[in-house]
Formats: C-alpha cells, sequence, structure tokens
C-alpha cells in the first residue's frame, strides 16, 4: 500500500474506535447528562478524524487546482459538521435541563420531575 | 483499500445499530432526540464512505446536504420540546 | 459476497427495525423522530446503489420537511397513542400478506442488479450515455464535441438484443467509451449505416442531439426527455400550494398581534444560524444550478431553500419572516416558478422550434440550447418547490396561533 493510504487505513480506523466507543457509552450510562459525554463529543470527533483520512486518498491530480475541489469540499463538510454539531448538542443539553431533567447520583437517580 | 473501506462501513453500521436501540428505548424524550442527532451525523459519514466505495468521490455534496437538513431538523424538534410551538 | 451486498443486508436490517419501531413505539413524538431516521436510512439505501438524484431528494424531502411538517401537526395531538384493544386484526393481515407475497414473486422476474442485458440498458439509456458522458471529462463540464467525431455514429444502433454480443468473453464491445473504463457496463452503439429498428408497435426516437451534452442523465431525462412530465408535476406542486392557501388561510383582522415564541434567547443558537443562512441559501442555489453536471437539480435544491427559510422562521419568530418574505410575495413567487417553466416552452415556440424542444434556443449549437433550457427550467421549479414548501410550513404554524 503507498504511503497515502497507510495515513488514510490509520485516521479511518482511529475514527471506528471512536464511533464504537461512544455508540457503546451511549447504551451503557446511566443517564441523560453521561450520555451526552458519550454522543456529542465522539461523534465531533469521529467525523474529524474519518474525513481527514479521507482527504489523502482522493483521487486526482495534487499539483494542479481541479484536483483539490472533493478534497477542499471534505475539509468544508468537516468544518460544517464542527460549527452545527456541537450547536444542536448544547440546544438539547440547554432544553433538557430548562425543563427540569436531574442528573443521576449513586443515592438519588434523578430523571424527570415527577 | 476497498477491505479498509468495507470494515469501516460495517463499523459504522454498527454504530447505527447502537444509536438505533438508544433512540428506540430511551426512557426521556431528549434521549431519544440525542441518538437521533447522532444518527444523522453518521449517515454524512456513511454517505461519503459509500462514495469512495463507488469510485466516485462526487457525493460529497449529498453530505453536505445530510448536515444541513439534519440540523435544521434537530432545532425543529428542539422547538416544539421546550416552546411547545412551531413557529 | 461483495462490498455493495453486505452494506444492503445490513442497512435493510435497519430498516426493517426502524420500521418496526415507528408503529411499535407509542409515542407519537417518537414516532416523528423515527420517520425522519427512517428516511435518513432509506435514503443511504439508495447512495448504495449509486441513484445519487433520488437519494438527494428522499433525505432533502423525507428527513428534512416532512419531519418539520410532522412535528407541526403534533401540536394539535396528544402525547400518546391510545392502547388496542385487540393486538391482530386478522382480514388486514391477511390482505397485506397476500399483497407482500404477491409484490415479491413479481420481483422474481425482474433482471439481475446490474445486469447489461436488461431492458432498461438499451433503447434510450445507451444513447444518452454514448451523447454526453462518453466524451466529456470529467469536471470540465460542458464541451463540444473532440475533432472528426461523428454524432450520427454514435446515435443509430440496433435495437435490443443484437446489440450486445451474447458470448460474456466476447468484449471488443465495451473497450470505446470512458463509462466501460470506470467499470459500468453500458451497450456501446454501432457503425454507421445501421437504420434504427423499428419493431411492431414500437418507435425509436428519431436521431436528434435532445439532451444537451448534460453530463446528468437524470436531469436530461427529467427535463428533456419528459419535459412535459415535469412541467405537470410542477403546476401539481403549485395546486397543492393553492389548495392549502384556500383551505387553511383566514382573514386576519388588522393590528392583531401575532403571538409567536423566538428563540432569541439562547445566543449560541442564534449566532450561528445568522451565520449559516446566507450558506444554506447559496447551497441551495447551488444544487439547482449545478444539477446538470451533477447530482441535484429543481426540486432538491428547492427544498434546501425552503430549509433556510424555516430555520429563520424557528429561531427568529414568524413575524420576523414575514417582514423578510411576506405572504403576498411568497403567493406570487408560487406561480412565477410555473411560469418560468411554461414561459420557456413557450420561447421555444417563439424561436422556430416545438414547444418545450429548447434546441431552439441556441440556432448555432443546439445542444447548448438544450442545456440553456434546462438550466431555465431547472430554476422554475427550483423557486416554485421552495416557495410552495414555505407556504406550507407557513399555514401550519400559523394553525397554532389562534
Amino acid at each position: 500500500m503507498a504511503w497515502n493510504e497507510i495515513v488514510c487505513t490509520i485516521f479511518l480506523a482511529l475514527g471506528c474506535v471512536v464511533t464504537l466507543t461512544g455508540s457503546v457509552g451511549l447504551v451503557r450510562m446511566p443517564d441523560f447528562y453521561a450520555r451526552l459525554h458519550t454522543a456529542g463529543k465522539t461523534d465531533s470527533l469521529a467525523q474529524l478524524l474519518i474525513l481527514f483520512g479521507l482527504v489523502f486518498v482522493t483521487p486526482g491530480p495534487v499539483d494542479e487546482i481541479g484536483g483539490w475541489l472533493i478534497r477542499v469540499k471534505l475539509l468544508m463538510v468537516g468544518m460544517i459538521l464542527i460549527i452545527a454539531a456541537p450547536t444542536a448538542t448544547h440546544a438539547i443539553t440547554k432544553a433538557a435541563h430548562l425543563s427540569g431533567l436531574k442528573p443521576w447520583t449513586k443515592t438519588d437517580p434523578g430523571g424527570e420531575p415527577k | 483499500m476497498q477491505l479498509v473501506y468495507l470494515i469501516t462501513a460495517v463499523a459504522l453500521l454498527v454504530g447505527l445499530f447502537i444509536l438505533g436501540i438508544r433512540a428506540i428505548a430511551g426512557p426521556t424524550v431528549w434521549d431519544r432526540i440525542l441518538a437521533t442527532n447522532a444518527i444523522g451525523t453518521k449517515t454524512i459519514l456513511f454517505v461519503t464512505l459509500l462514495g469512495y466505495i463507488a469510485g466516485r468521490p462526487e457525493f460529497i455534496d449529498m453530505a453536505i446536504i445530510y448536515a444541513l437538513v439534519t440540523f435544521i431538523t434537530t432545532i425543529a424538534i428542539l422547538k416544539f420540546a421546550e416552546k411547545g410551538r412551531l413557529d | 459476497m461483495t462490498t455493495i451486498v453486505i452494506i444492503d443486508t445490513l442497512l435493510l436490517l435497519l430498516v426493517t427495525a426502524t420500521a418496526i419501531a415507528i408503529i411499535e413505539v407509542r409515542s407519537l413524538y417518537a414516532s416523528a423522530m423515527l420517520t425522519s431516521v427512517y428516511s435518513l436510512l432509506m435514503a443511504l439505501v439508495w447512495v448504495n446503489m449509486h441513484s445519487m438524484d433520488v437519494a438527494f431528494t428522499e433525505a432533502a424531502v423525507g428527513g428534512g420537511i416532512s419531519t418539520i411538517l410532522l412535528i407541526g401537526t403534533l401540536v394539535h395531538l396528544p402525547r400518546e397513542e391510545k392502547k388496542l384493544k385487540k393486538r391482530l386484526h386478522a382480514p388486514a393481515a391477511i390482505t397485506c400478506a397476500l399483497a407482500g407475497a404477491a409484490l415479491i414473486y413479481g420481483t422474481l422476474d425482474m433482471p439481475n442488479f446490474g445486469d447489461p442485458m436488461a431492458p432498461i440498458h438499451h433503447y434510450r439509456v445507451p444513447e444518452m450515455m454514448s451523447q454526453t458522458v462518453g466524451f466529456i471529462n470529467q469536471t470540465k463540464g460542458k464541451q463540444p464535441a473532440p475533432e472528426g467525431f461523428d454524432p450520427y455514429a454514435y446515435r443509430t444502433f440496433n435495437g435490443a438484443v443484437q446489440g450486445i454480443p451474447k458470448d460474456p468473453t466476447d468484449t471488443a464491445w465495451r473497450e470505446t467509451s470512458i463509462i466501460a473504463q470506470r467499470g459500468i457496463m453500458v451497450p456501446q452503439v454501432l457503425t454507421p449505416g445501421h437504420e434504427p429498428h423499428h419493431e411492431a408497435g414500437h418507435h425509436l426516437h428519431p436521431p436528434d442531439d435532445f439532451n444537451g451534452h448534460i453530463p446528468n442523465s437524470v436531469t436530461s431525462l427529467l427535463a428533456g426527455y419528459r419535459g412535459y412530465d415535469t412541467m405537470f408535476e410542477t403546476t401539481v406542486i403549485f395546486t397543492a400550494g393553492v389548495s392549502l392557501i384556500m383551505l387553511l388561510r383566514r382573514p386576519r383582522r388588522e393590528g392583531e398581534a401575532q403571538k409567536s415564541a423566538p428563540m432569541t434567547d439562547q445566543v449560541i443558537l442564534r449566532v450561528v444560524t445568522k451565520m449559516s443562512i446566507p450558506f444554506i441559501l447559496l447551497f441551495g442555489l447551488y444544487v439547482i444550478t449545478h444539477g446538470e453536471l451533477g447530482p441535484g437539480g429543481g426540486f432538491q435544491g428547492g427544498v434546501v431553500l425552503a430549509c433556510g427559510f424555516i430555520l429563520f422562521a424557528l429561531v427568529f419568530g414568524r413575524p420576523a419572516l414575514y417582514r423578510v418574505l411576506p405572504p403576498r410575495v411568497t403567493d406570487v413567487l408560487t406561480g412565477v416558478g410555473v411560469l418560468i417553466y411554461s414561459g420557456t416552452g413557450a420561447a421555444c415556440l417563439f424561436f422556430g422550434g416545438k414547444f418545450l424542444d429548447y434546441s431552439a434556443l441556441n440556432a448555432a449549437s443546439p445542444g447548448e440550447g438544450e442545456a440553456l433550457g434546462m438550466t431555465l427550467v431547472e430554476y422554475g421549479v427550483g423557486i416554485t418547490v421552495s416557495m410552495v414548501m414555505l407556504t406550507i410550513f407557513n399555514q401550519l404554524a400559523e394553525e397554532q396561533s389562534k
């Protein structure tokens, strides 16, 4: 494999590991605020890693401008997601907190106000 | 390289399955909204990956549309959950 | 097991699980969210089959607009469904099972996925592929034909099965097109001197340069070969918007303030929305214009445009949207889109061609005329679709103000 394929494989593997960890955490965590950590953070990181890895393996010439179109578009998607995904997570958290959701502690399971 | 793509695609699909479990079985409504948002992001990655599997990286336009559409849907869902109305 | 089959199987499992969950979950709110998930997953299935335009439309309409409208109807509904007393309704179950079995039995007769001998790969499609993708470079857009290229050599072909050799090892016919080199099997057309093949009751379209060197064959089919069909589709969308206005709009008394609940107290959301709305609108216009050269087109771009306006209405409130885009303007623009479409067709009449025959628009090069006509037509479709979607959202949201 050429060097760019090896680099891409590393990034894709890291992205997969992060994704799977986040998903498993979403099922195992005890309450909503803990699940936020896993889902929100791993989401943003995984998409950055995978999209950045795919930049290396895009076909097309590197020296002329025309070959960079798709690579720039990939990074653009990454930038859009970096701005939009944490905003959505923040909005979800704020809405949940304002509606009275209580976090989980060992003594008191929390949850929605009865 | 096709094998690497396939493994990544299967990993993303397994992640989608697990997120789907949370979307269906979440005890509170906020869990479901979180899972739906995460499924949207994973779908964007999956579309890009499918483009590379097919050998046509022009699918990236679709990923941009997915990102915007998922963002807007999440905002609409949140507005309803918070204010109870849609305007 | 190839890659496509594995991904397809897993995706279809996910889709089935989501569909069952939509029915079984009792909370209506969760059902609406799962519907959006279902639309996104179906769009992935279409992408797996390499049909980009369908996936675009499914994602934009199903994942975006449909979910927003479903949430809009949830305002009037109770939070949970009633519990059913009887679990299984025997006549309905038997009818569904029989219909499903009949459908599955019907699909056994269909050709295999990607089979070059399938009827879809004859008649019209290889002609279009050879006209457009065969001599256009991948990213350079519209170009005149290269030196010594004889368009008639590509345009006549021999009819259904004779064009392709039956022997699978005879691959000489594949070596003449760029498509074949990329791995897509398309039967290439043959030498000049073969007349169009007339079977009984089936007329081949006379050879012409009808689809204007546009690489995206879906758009050229929609706007060129089936131009009437798309015009009436646009009219149907326009009629839907008009009927919604007639049904739901009530005259408002002057001076009555509109209640609304903007989300402007959330600083982060407000700033990010302000930053992203120009880009969403610009991207919608890009999708409409770029529909000729890549996946996209009028319908998809119109929905993205509408989503931009809807985002503005969600975060800043509907009165703010009415200041920017009053209902009068929206109503007029729904009609303007259909007018642009039919007007382009009529302009072709003025230039001496038939109705919706865009090649008359540019007498020097009919192919360029086709491309110009299709661009105009896609803009018409995009304007109508975006304004009708916005009208639907406005009317639905206005219901709550009463």
